[in-house]
């Protein structure tokens, strides 16, 4: 009877398209951009439920715009180092690195835009650091990148001897205005995040870079087989995200017109989050760069979202914590029902190519 | 050694040790092209560990190694493949959660002017290797993601993958391992396809009844040597099969092997 049934069926699937109809595969190929940004639009509506007035104004997305691209920039450098199967938790104490030596040159008296240089260059190096001590000597990143934060952070310190260092006289300059300055009341800022986002992902999903990253990241044995250079590959992605966490340094530093030595503390949290409310799972091989795109303007909406509400500030971790939490259960609901199908197919495909028990 | 003007791989001496195990113990052969030539051994022969080395996965503590007549020095995979050295391993080398396209063409991508990955070509090809291996079924694309493969699916990658870019030597580790009857004949058929192409062709297997449909020469392997060498017009496939059964009883009677087998097999699969 079962059997009978079974192949009865079996002719079925040849027709039935490999490609559905064109939103469902869209939805397949992309869920966790999907479910990122109706989890952000969900989110966006229950605050504007609590005071929809305040929502009709532009200057709050203005002054979303000022703090979101330097999230924005880690969460898509981030992405490269999770799909890998890694993570870095090193990128805070390296944007206060980054700033510590934008300011330090720019006070020296050297040209604004070597000051820039710089201060990439240090992130650069920080990160290739990382890098080599994850992929050449074997070691956990996990801990050795919070070994490296508390490393680059103590160093600071000492260097610093814990004061900060004012910029006002950068105000107004042509760097300033490069980085942190307004073109038609949105700031420049914004321009970097859009910017670091598109070349993120066209990296990540169109370049051989971002195709080892995740083949790597899915079966590290199978992509040393491929001559895939695993440990190139982890070496340049943990630069990625120190470069990346140098130009915020720059940014956070023109912000702020102003160095302190725990500028890039503040970061971690959100700049993580950003990479999982996006919908880039921890298990690494798979990764989307638009969705940490998305999920770094989550979280940036969230401390505005509060305050519109009425609550205060205390309640901002609560919400956090809520917004992370819920994500990840909207990602796993919607990864179930774009799989169902897909098995449901293949459990009725008949013998053609099954293995022998 | 006389080497003939066809000599695609010529091993001598080769010795791997893991942690004190010898995995492979002084193995010298040779495969020429046309040919298929057959590795035949127990668990912990050192057939696995003998396939890395070949492909540049480990580097063997002594012994030489020539591809191509030249005497191999500095080897690595990337290195292997671009003497042409194509393997299916056992663990197919495939990943999970990337597209079958993806994983055929992992390491030689093909890009636009842009050096971006064309994904269009790649998938048309793909299409066009999948269904050259005999796939069939519309359910599989070049767009699927292997994780939702069978097992036979995923061998025909790996060998739709390897067939398509082997030029001198292709490497079958357990090709026909968990697969259906159907998908072995077309499997065994590409080998002998291979094999007419001029291709020197190194099959490892369990199944005896597998290697004797296509093999030339057979190469019993015990504890990391080469026990014996047959042709095919020197023994009947009944006699092979008694002759390995012979050799593994032989084995399973020296006491502390199984353990350091088993330390050797999973060391060389890590």
């Amino acid at each position: 009877m079962m059997a009978t049934t079974r192949f009865a069926k079996a002719p079925a699937p040849a027709e039935p398209a490999r490609r559905g109809p064109g939103g469902r595969q869209f939805f397949r190929t992309h869920r966790e951009l999907t479910s990122a940004a109706t989890f952000f639009v969900a989110m966006l509506g229950v605050f504007a439920l609590a005071n929809p007035g305040v929502w009709l104004r532009g200057d709050i997305f203005a002054a979303v715009a000022t703090t979101m691209p330097q999230l924005m920039i880690l969460s898509v450098a981030l992405v490269f180092v999770v799909a890998l199967g890694e993570i870095d938790l090193s990128f805070p104490s390296i944007i206060t690195l980054g700033s510590l030596v934008f300011a330090s040159a720019a006070t020296a008296g050297i040209q604004p835009s070597v000051a820039v240089l710089l201060a990439l260059l240090a992130g650069l190096g920080a990160g290739l650091l990382n890098g080599v001590l994850v992929a050449y000597l074997g070691l956990s990143s996990f801990v050795t990148t919070l070994g490296m934060n508390f490393f680059w952070a103590g160093l600071i310190n000492i260097l610093s001897n814990g004061s900060g260092k004012p910029l006002q006289f950068m105000s107004g300059t042509a760097e300033f205005n490069a980085f942190v300055g307004t073109v038609f009341g949105i700031p420049v800022q914004l321009f970097w995040g859009l910017a670091a986002a598109a070349i993120g992902g066209l990296l990540f999903s169109k370049h051989k870079f971002g195709a080892y990253v995740r083949f790597a990241g899915d079966n590290r044995e199978a992509a040393a087989q491929l001559a895939v250079p695993v440990r190139a590959i982890k070496v340049a992605s943990f630069s990625y995200v120190g470069l990346s966490a140098g130009l915020v340094g720059v940014i956070v530093t023109l912000v702020n017109v102003n160095f302190y030595p725990n500028v890039g503390a503040g970061l971690l949290l959100p700049a993580l989050a950003g990479v999982f409310v996006g919908g880039t799972p921890m298990f690494g091989g798979v990764g989307t760069i638009a969705g940490a795109a998305i999920g770094a303007i989550t979280i940036s909406f969230i401390n505005v979202g509060i305050i519109t509400s009425g609550l205060s500030g205390f309640w901002t971790d609560f919400v956090y914590g809520i917004v992370i939490v819920l994500s990840l259960g909207v990602h796993r609901i919607a990864e179930r029902f774009s799989f169902r199908p897909r098995t449901g197919r293949n459990k009725r495909e008949p013998a053609a190519v099954t293995p022998a028990a | 050694m006389v080497a003939s003007g066809n000599r695609v791989l010529e091993l001598d001496g080769i010795t791997k040790s893991f942690g004190g195990v010898r995995a492979v113990d002084g193995a010298s052969f040779h495969v020429d092209g046309g040919e298929v030539v057959c590795l035949l051994g127990d668990n912990g022969a050192g057939k696995s560990t003998l396939v890395k080395i070949i492909t540049g996965v480990h580097t063997p503590d002594s012994g030489q190694m020539s591809i191509n007549g030249e005497l191999i020095k500095r080897w690595n995979p990337a290195r292997a493949r671009d003497a042409g050295v194509q393997t299916v391993f056992q663990d197919r080398s495939l990943a999970g959660r990337q597209t079958v396209a993806r994983n055929i063409f992992m390491g030689r991508e093909l890009t636009t002017r842009f050096g971006l990955i064309d994904d269009k070509r790649q998938e048309a090809e793909a299409e066009a290797l999948l269904r050259g291996v005999g796939f069939t079924s519309k359910a599989l694309s070049a767009r699927s993601e292997v994780l939702n493969l069978s097992g036979g699916e995923r061998q025909g990658i790996a060998i739709a993958r390897a067939m398509h870019f082997a030029a001198r030597l292709l490497i079958l580790d357990e090709p026909t391992e968990s697969m259906s009857l159907t998908q072995i004949r077309l499997t065994l058929g590409f080998t002998r396809a291979a094999r007419d192409r001029g291709i020197a062709v190194l099959l490892i297997s369990h199944n005896i009844a597998d290697a004797y449909a296509v093999g030339d020469r057979f190469l019993v392997l015990d504890r990391g040597r080469v026990l014996e060498t047959f042709h095919k017009s020197e023994i009947s496939e009944g006699e092979l099969v008694r002759f390995m059964e012979h050799a593994n009883a032989d084995s399973a009677g020296t006491g502390s092997r199984t353990t350091s087998e088993r330390q050797t097999t999973q060391e060389s699969s890590a």
